[in-house]
């Protein structure tokens, strides 16, 4: 199953995240921002994975997502 | 008669000042506790394994209800003295409080978690609250800090 750019969008905007620890948070503004990030931002967020509808912080669940993506980018670019 | 009057006016207000001022220590010197309380937390989280899960629950108990203790009392003490500060005060005021409780909020998610978590899923539960912990206080000492600057503002134009 390919990934659709909806999940890119959000895979694109969970990697923005410094690290799975969420230690640092992020913000999408909503007028710079482009409008596929600022949905992947809201998407993420009634997935429960970031804790904002424009960023925020990691959920455990969206920690964990990055620590996979990580690893799936790894695998890949190796 | 006069006299009698100006010595107890006087007495009254050194009483009060003084009142105030133990007032002012004693709180000072609970917050100060709740630092140190919070910062041996932040130390010894690092020291808890999986088969210590209660002990670290009510370690982190502890300290959490502290912490919502005072940021209630931070809160009262920021509706206490609205009237007497600028916009800008209000307004950077009430920007650290939001920040602070959206931090609280995000460390019970975490906490949620690893209460929830088994022993093979404990580390990264541990590490996940402990980054969201580690941020709280900070913004609860960034809260202190703006909180009592404007105290000060307010108490120099006195």
């Amino acid at each position: 199953m390919p990934f659709s750019p909806d999940h890119i969008a959000e895979l694109n905007l969970l990697s923005q995240f410094e690290s799975s620890s969420g230690q640092a948070g992020i913000k999408v503004h909503r007028q710079d921002a482009a409008p596929e990030t600022v949905q992947a931002a809201e998407r993420l967020f009634s997935k429960g994975l970031i804790t904002r509808d424009d960023g925020g912080y990691l959920t455990p669940m969206g920690s964990e997502a990055v620590e996979l993506a990580q690893k799936l980018q790894s695998i890949l670019t190796t | 008669m006069i006299l009698k009057r100006i010595t107890f006016a006087l007495l009254v207000a050194a009483s009060c000042t003084f009142a105030a001022s133990l007032q002012a220590e004693s709180t000072d010197s609970s917050v100060d506790e709740l630092k140190q309380q919070s910062q041996e937390l932040g130390e010894t989280l690092q020291d808890y394994g999986a088969d210590q899960k209660d002990q670290a629950e009510d370690a982190i108990n502890r300290t959490l209800t502290a912490l919502d203790k005072r940021i209630a009392e931070l809160e009262d003490e920021l509706s206490e003295n609205w009237d007497d500060m600028s916009n800008a005060a209000r307004e950077r005021s009430q920007e650290s409080l939001a920040s602070l409780r959206e931090q609280r909020e995000r460390v019970q998610t975490w906490y949620n978690e690893l209460k929830a978590s088994s022993a093979s899923a404990w580390e990264r539960a541990k590490k996940g609250f402990s980054d969201a912990y580690d941020a709280l206080s900070d913004q609860w000492n960034k809260t202190e800090r703006d909180l009592t600057l404007d105290q000060d503002k307010k108490a120099k134009s006195i």
